[in-house]
């Protein structure tokens, strides 16, 4: 064998190893999360996911309360993100004069650049108290707490809650949101934009029956992405969501998430079943981000072409 | 001789202006700072078809684009001038019909070269156009879709599955399908460009016999390059060059006694 040869051999070798690495780095963590929280698992068996008591005091664990807490506001986020990034892309490739097209998707790009923890303190500092003083308050003195509504919106007035958590993953997801679906929609042919404005389509109908339908999978995959993300997100919910074990039963209730549970336990925790329980729930938090974006991959760039 | 050489001569023997539907005069149109037409004129006779031909680049395709205003979608492209269409002009944007575009479009309608089926099924394809401009019942919608199919010649290959989507017919089929969009909403005129540039002669034949039955309800524009299907269908033929109307006539005459040496040389083949 030359010289070149041999080179390349060790090239290409050295590269494989890269992705084993990679691959058992993978495999290392899950089966780190998967030993550790075992015994959580086991001595609480399938009350660890269903029970909302999580009281350290009395070594009693069960995830319910940060499991709810993770989906609700990483759903109730994606719900208030989606429109808005779906308005933002379509504003971009659509309307948008072209020399204005550029900075303005730069800046988008911008805000999703910001580092979670200056989110967080900008939620507690700022956010949490306007929201407290100019939507919580009024609503606990108008509305009659035992309707439906008022129960909705029951809590106490301090603005860490639920929703604002949900408010702050919708901003730190929507950048994200919006660069991907703009990248989508430039993906839409120009013959067929041309065909729909062809026939009398006003941007509106071009936009909502030709160019959305034809980026749906993508677009949900886009969705699941998001959602990865603010599944997992830690600092900057940790700081508004209140921390609270309990179940949350209303939408500005206090709560807490699988990842500011773990943020906020993991240096205090004594007994080796607290952090045995602190390990279980981040193997969930693993498995839920795990299978959200491995449907997020299987749909994305699957457009029926 | 080259294409380079900017046609001096002109010959005009258009239709009398009574039987014009559709008047293009002194159409200037520019990329930016490139101007792609020089005052071309072309006047469009009603229920007869109008072809344009001429070599690639001379501003055929650009002069169609002008007339249902699809260029407007884009920044940066600019069209002066004169496009009359029910003695306005369409490109004053103070005329009622140069202010609505889409309603403009549902008068004008444009079959693209590339086939441009929307993502949904054959049936829904053609309900879609319909939908946009007045509400029609389900009966309706179905007579209105088997018409539409059937005069675009493409009813027998795709009743039996209506509700496919479009996106799984063969390229002639597609095309087929949006001639049916188009003539759905009952444009006045249709406009055509170079439609069968990617289908096979078979379905160029079927698409050639579907236009010519059309004639009766519809002006038709087509853009091809073309020249055999441009004097088996056309019945009259403007010739482009340089981004300027060279010969317009009947296409009886013109393909027989072309009178400028540029148009000569065209249809001879001398153009390579």
């Amino acid at each position: 064998m030359n010289k070149a040869a041999r080179h390349d051999r060790l090239f290409q070798r050295l590269c494989l190893s890269a992705a084993l690495l990679v691959m058992a780095t993978l495999a290392g963590l899950l089966l780190a999360l998967v030993i550790g929280g075992w015994p959580a698992i086991s001595h609480f068996g399938p009350r660890f996911f269903t029970s909302a008591a999580w009281d350290p005091v009395a070594d009693n664990y069960g995830a319910a309360g940060p499991l709810v807490g993770t989906l609700v506001t990483a759903l109730g986020a994606m719900m208030l993100a989606l429109p808005l990034a779906m308005g933002v892309a379509v504003f971009l490739v659509e309307f948008c004069p072209r020399r204005l097209a550029h900075p303005l998707g730069l800046a988008v790009e911008m805000l999703a650049g910001i580092p979670s923890i200056v989110y967080g303190m900008w939620g507690l500092f700022v956010l949490a108290p306007w929201f407290a003083l100019h939507v919580q308050l009024p609503l606990l003195l108008n509305l009659d707490p035992d309707t439906f509504w008022g129960k909705l919106f029951n809590g106490i007035p301090n603005g860490a809650n639920i929703f604002t958590a949900s408010l702050i993953l919708a901003v730190m997801v929507l950048p994200y949101m919006a660069t991907v679906f703009r990248e989508m929609l430039l993906t839409v042919p120009p013959h067929m934009r041309e065909a729909a404005y062809g026939m009398g389509c006003t941007s509106y109908e071009v936009v909502t029956y030709i160019m959305i339908p034809y980026v749906r999978r993508s677009a949900i995959g886009a969705v699941m992405l998001g959602l990865g993300r603010a599944l997992g997100e830690t600092m900057a919910v940790t700081f508004v969501i209140g921390n609270s074990h309990a179940f949350p039963d209303s939408l500005f209730a206090s709560g807490s998430t699988i990842a500011s549970t773990i943020a906020n336990e993991f240096a205090e925790a004594s007994s080796d079943l607290h952090v045995s329980a602190l390990m279980a729930l981040g193997l969930v938090l693993f498995c839920i981000t795990f299978a959200t974006l491995a449907a997020a991959r299987l749909l994305i760039g699957r457009e029926a072409s | 001789m080259k294409f380079d050489a900017v046609p001096s001569q002109s010959v005009m023997r258009p239709p009398s202006e009574a039987e014009r539907v559709l008047d293009v005069r002194g159409l200037d149109f520019s990329y930016g700072q490139n101007q792609i037409l020089f005052g071309v004129d072309l006047p469009v006779a009603r229920h007869q078809i109008t072809a344009v031909i001429g070599p690639s680049g001379c501003g055929k395709s650009t002069l169609l684009r002008s007339i249902n205003k699809i260029y407007d979608i884009y920044d940066g492209q600019s069209a002066s001038g004169e496009i009359l269409f029910h003695g306005q002009n369409i490109l004053n944007p103070a005329s009622a019909m140069g202010a609505d575009n889409a309603a403009l479009r549902a008068k004008i309608g444009m079959v693209f070269q590339r086939p441009t089926p929307f993502p949904m099924s054959i049936y829904d394809n053609i309900a879609f156009g319909l939908r946009l401009h007045r509400n029609v019942s389900r009966a309706d919608m179905d007579d209105i879709v088997e018409s539409a199919l059937t005069r675009a010649a493409l009813w027998d290959e795709v009743k039996d599955g209506l509700h496919k989507s479009g996106l799984g017919l063969s390229g002639g089929q597609q095309q087929r399908l949006c001639v049916a969009r188009a003539i759905a909403v009952e444009p006045e005129v249709l406009l055509l460009d170079e439609p069968a540039s990617a289908l096979d002669p078979l379905s160029t034949a079927k698409l050639e016999t579907a236009l010519i039955e059309m004639k009766d309800s519809f002006t038709i524009v087509i853009v091809t390059h073309n020249l055999q299907q441009a004097a088996r269908i056309s019945d009259y033929t403007g010739f482009m060059l340089q981004g300027r109307m060279v010969e317009f006539r009947p296409s009886s005459e013109a393909f027989v006694k072309p009178e400028t040496q540029a148009m000569r040389d065209y249809v001879t083949g001398r153009y390579g």
